[in-house]
């Protein structure tokens, strides 16, 4: 792959998995502080590693040997 | 419980593991390589069960589920932080397989210092590893000991877990170096990821009436366990300190980020990537399920790290469920203590004597093999040393250890990623950092409210970055290593 595309995924993935990890300290403590139940929290960071674990396996998709 | 039972147990359990060992010493080829990283020819599959082995200690079924049990869900959400650091890997993971293969290197703080051109930077590296990772082991050593005596009552004495899981790490750690260690650790993945979901079920369906009405229960209880801060102990502030240093585990720890030159090639370090993550997502559900459901049976603990012994001998677990959920929790400290060993023995020979050579004749590779092995016994011996001394001062150092070993992080961006990082840089942010974050754990000074973690990063970032723009950088090193990495990262498309 191109070296300029390879720089542009690279900061691409990198901002949208800060953007999650900055959302995984932020909404719990904000938007779903008072929701106490299953839908608040609890869901809100398993979703949040579960696109993050997407996102990574997402990137180790276009290593080539 | 029946002291008998107990013993049956871990007799059972020593053999299988011995067996595993042994079979993998067959298999073992000859040199330094070999036994540090068993000829950087692991499979995939291995290389995950042994990652996730290595990464979950005995901390996920007794301390986040004490988290859990005293803290509410902010538990997962610290655990799920760290999980989701391991996208980290993506990048720093082919990076450090490639250079590792192409320069030779054992250990991660080896390759600091070949990398900044200063055998310093891996030497105080080194040391503050031990330093941080001694007692993080002892207090390892420790679990497995209360684990035993409280499930006997008091019968099997605290000195008796202790041997027995030190024996058992120095054993499968000598056997063949990382293969028995690797081999061993599959086994034990494969029985803490079992036997915790097992006995979850078991709890849930058959006590709590499913998981529909188990978060009802949870809903009604007091202290909103279900939302942060919920009942006190994850406000923001604490969340981000515990939340941070482990955020950037995966390349902080040794034991961890040494695992990155193990892969017998990127599609055995993608399968690696991808089998840890799935087993990260599965175990910490279940530790967390795991306090939450002795919150609910077992209410009223004046210490919740007791929450997963008190549940396991409670009539709500029956005896045999009880006993291979103590097995489960042993393989999960054993297999992250021998890791640790081995790996701390490795950077005493490569880093802390300094006897790094790419063509190491036959003499230097005994030498180096000989060097480790006295090192793996004298580091198990300070683990058991410290471990029966039961001291406050071990747990102060144990918590201090993901906070510790983050001295390194910046300089480990730097080493892929900036030229202009100096030698000087790297070297006093390690060492002033690793100051802070000993000052701030023992003083429980918490600036702002934030704590030691916050402030060690933050401060040996800055210094690394300052540094680095008042200090002459190795340049020709740096082209090399960074054009090399580059130059196969777009060959093989590696973001």
């Amino acid at each position: 792959m191109e070296n300029k595309k390879l720089k542009k995924l690279r900061l691409f993935y990198s901002l949208i998995i800060l953007l999650l990890v900055v959302s995984a300290f932020a909404v719990p403590y904000t938007l779903l502080s008072s929701i106490n139940l299953f839908r608040g929290a609890f869901l809100f960071w398993s979703l949040f590693v579960l696109i993050v674990i997407f996102l990574t396996i997402k990137i180790t998709g276009y290593w080539r040997e | 419980m029946p002291t008998i039972y107990l013993y049956t147990a871990v007799v059972l359990y020593i053999i299988l593991g011995s067996i595993v060992a042994l079979m993998a010493r067959r298999k073992m080829n000859e040199g330094v390589i070999e036994y540090f990283l068993s000829g950087r020819n692991t499979g995939g599959f291995v290389a995950a069960l042994s990652y996730s082995a290595t990464t979950y200690s005995a901390f996920m079924m007794i301390g986040l589920a004490g988290f859990t049990y005293s803290g509410g869900v902010g538990a997962l959400g610290f655990e799920l932080v760290y999980l989701s650091g391991l996208s980290l890997v993506a990048f720093f993971g082919p990076r450090f397989w490639l250079i590792g293969k192409k320069n030779n290197y054992v250990s991660p703080y080896e390759m600091l210092g070949d990398r900044y051109q200063n055998q310093w930077i891996a030497f105080a590296a080194s040391l503050s590893a031990c330093i941080f990772l001694i007692p993080y082991l002892a207090v390892q050593l420790m679990g497995v000991g209360y684990l035993l005596s409280g499930l006997s009552g008091g019968e099997i004495p605290f000195v008796f877990g202790v041997v027995i899981a030190v024996v058992l790490a120095i054993a499968w750690a000598l056997i063949a170096g990382m293969k028995s260690v690797t081999w061993t650790d599959s086994l034990q993945s494969l029985i803490m990821i079992v036997v915790s979901i097992l006995i979850l079920f078991y709890v849930i369906y058959q006590h709590l009436g499913g998981f529909m009405s188990f978060f009802g229960s949870l809903t009604a209880l007091e202290g909103n366990v279900l939302t942060v801060p919920g009942p006190g102990f994850f406000k923001f502030k604490t969340f981000l300190g515990l939340s941070l240093p482990w955020f950037f585990f995966s390349i902080s720890n040794p034991q961890v980020s040494q695992r990155l030159f193990i892969p017998r090639d990127l599609k055995a370090m993608k399968t690696m990537i991808k089998g840890f993550l799935l087993f990260g997502f599965i175990y910490t559900l279940v530790s967390v399920f795991w306090g939450f459901s002795a919150r609910l049976l077992i209410p009223g603990l004046a210490n919740a790290d007791l929450a997963t012994p008190e549940l396991l001998a409670s009539q709500y677990v029956p005896t045999i469920l009880a006993l291979v959920a103590m097995i489960g929790i042993t393989a999960a400290a054993i297999s992250t203590i021998d890791s640790i060993m081995l790996t701390l023995s490795s950077l005493v020979v490569r880093d802390i004597f300094q006897n790094m050579e790419d063509n190491l004749d036959q003499d230097q590779n005994l030498r180096q093999l000989r060097t480790a092995k006295i090192a793996i016994l004298i580091i198990a011996l300070l683990g058991f040393f410290f471990a029966i001394q039961e001291l406050d001062l071990i747990a102060t150092l144990s918590v201090a250890a993901s906070v510790g070993l983050l001295v390194v992080v910046p300089s480990m961006f730097g080493a892929f990623f900036w030229k202009k990082a100096t030698a000087a840089a790297s070297l006093s942010s390690i060492i002033i950092g690793s100051a802070v974050a000993l000052y701030l754990q023992f003083s429980g000074w918490s600036p702002l409210g934030y704590g030691a973690g916050v402030w060690t990063l933050l401060i040996s970032a800055a210094i690394f970055l300052i540094v680095s723009l008042f200090t002459q950088a190795p340049t020709k090193k740096a082209e090399e290593f960074i054009g090399y990495i580059n130059q196969e990262c777009n060959q093989k498309n590696i973001l």
